[in-house]
């Protein structure tokens, strides 16, 4: 992949780009089949650039560049299929999404079926499905396709969760059974709903949200999530 | 070659303009020695009047040389519109529109989060505490229609309405001159949803 000299119109999202030069842009880009990238835009900030309309987050795009490896020029951006707009409420759960992609994924490490996930998570935010299912499910896969997946349905043990069991999960991989009232114990039913990726529950979307975030955190090694920080201070404003 | 250090540091310095790399900066210093000192003499003085008397509005963050800008200063602006934008480039380009008779909050950016640009980097208590103060009856959000400046306003929305404001978006659509064949999908989009009765 590294020495591929020209990329023709192959499935990408814009993660996030920054200002280059007085016109230009670095872009960092999630392929479907070459991975996360960094590619020039050249011009893409001058009043008639051809990439100011598609080149946006959020936005299925095929997309050229030439040049190898690092520091490839972008040759061009279409939209692939319809024009979306990911609601605005819904735009910092996406920022978060891009993040985790852009800490997470290596460079030039092709992930087709997290690319799909992706593509499939934007497209449900952007119909209106519940958003907080769609982060954990997200979360959840994304684990699984880094090598950190965890089977919640058995501990480590080998023994079956039960729904009326309590156990405590470790980040990495550790399930273990204790007493209901051990501190952080979380529901053998969560568990398995989490496991089913079923999250209908409000109980099991909480544990979920914790168990994942920790997961996260673990992956992180030290790094903060810039998205996570802002969020926290955006919803403290609000209860205020 | 090596450069003598004032030179150095001069290139150097010069390198922290938008645009300028090595070369340019190497250019530009040598013109300022060669032909220019008496204009190099002003620019640095300009430069550090500039650095000494600036600051920022106190109600709106306009840069300013005294406690309030000329705009927030002035009796003829209406006090109750408050139109938000990303930067001073911004109220410039709508001032000379002409079209706007109201007072600023300038946001110096945008909420971008995978750079860590949130509600402190954009001065959201201020803007809150003007929203607070009572003057202000309608906020219009002029921050850009990219996908930060839409989250921008969402939020500065939720906090106009919260204090029961009237809050408006500034329309997004066809240019004036443009040709609608030309005009990507996405505008158009904005165009059409956002298309006024005709009377």
């Amino acid at each position: 992949m590294k020495s591929a000299r020209r990329v023709w119109l192959t499935p990408a999202y814009l993660l996030h780009q920054y200002a280059y030069r007085d016109t230009s842009r670095i872009a960092e880009v999630f392929t479907r089949e070459h991975g996360r990238l960094s590619l020039f835009a050249r011009g893409a900030r001058a009043p008639k650039s051809a990439f100011r309309a598609g080149l946006r987050p959020f936005q299925r795009l095929l997309i050229s560049w030439v040049g190898k490896s690092e520091a490839g020029q972008l040759t061009a951006a279409e939209i692939e299929g319809d024009f979306t707009q990911l609601p605005a409420p819904r735009l910092m759960s996406g920022f978060y999404l891009n993040e985790l992609l852009l800490k997470l994924t290596e460079r030039f490490d092709p992930h087709p079926q997290l690319f799909e996930l992706y593509s499939r998570t934007i497209s449900a935010m952007t119909a209106g499905h519940p958003e907080e299912a769609q982060l954990r499910r997200f979360e959840k896969r994304l684990l699984e396709e880094l090598g950190y997946g965890v089977d919640f349905s058995r501990t480590d043990a080998g023994e079956r969760v039960v729904p009326g069991g309590f156990y405590r999960v470790r980040p990495q991989r550790v399930v273990m059974r204790c007493e209901a009232e051990a501190p952080e114990a979380v529901p053998g039913r969560s568990l398995i709903e989490l496991s089913d990726e079923s999250f209908e529950n409000v109980d099991t979307l909480r544990d979920a949200k914790r168990i994942l975030r920790a997961s996260i955190e673990a992956c992180l090694d030290g790094r903060t999530l810039g998205s996570r920080v802002v969020m926290k201070s955006l919803h403290r404003r609000e209860q205020a | 070659m090596k450069y003598t250090p004032a030179l150095a540091r001069l290139i150097d310095a010069l390198r922290c303009l938008p645009g300028v790399g090595p070369k340019s900066a190497q250019r530009m210093a040598f013109h300022l020695l060669e032909r220019g000192r008496d204009s190099a003499g002003r620019l640095g003085e300009a430069i550090s009047v500039a650095l000494s008397d600036i600051g920022h509005c106190s109600r709106c963050r306009m840069f300013t040389e005294g406690d309030l800008c000329s705009i927030c200063g002035s009796a003829q602006r209406e006090a109750g519109q408050l139109c938000v934008v990303e930067s001073p480039a911004d109220v410039v380009a709508i001032e000379q529109s002409g079209g706007y008779k109201g007072r600023y909050f300038v946001l110096m950016g945008h909420l971008s989060p995978l750079d860590g640009i949130g509600p402190e980097q954009l001065g959201l208590d201020q803007f809150e505490r003007l929203l607070v103060a009572g003057e202000v009856r309608e906020v219009i959000l002029a921050t850009n229609p990219t996908v930060e400046g839409e989250a921008t306003a969402h939020y500065l929305g939720e906090l106009a309405l919260k204090n029961a404001l009237r809050v408006s978006r500034i329309a997004h659509g066809v240019p004036v001159g443009g040709e609608l064949e030309y005009i990507d999908g996405g505008t158009l989009a904005h165009a059409l949803a956002g298309s006024t009765a005709v009377s």
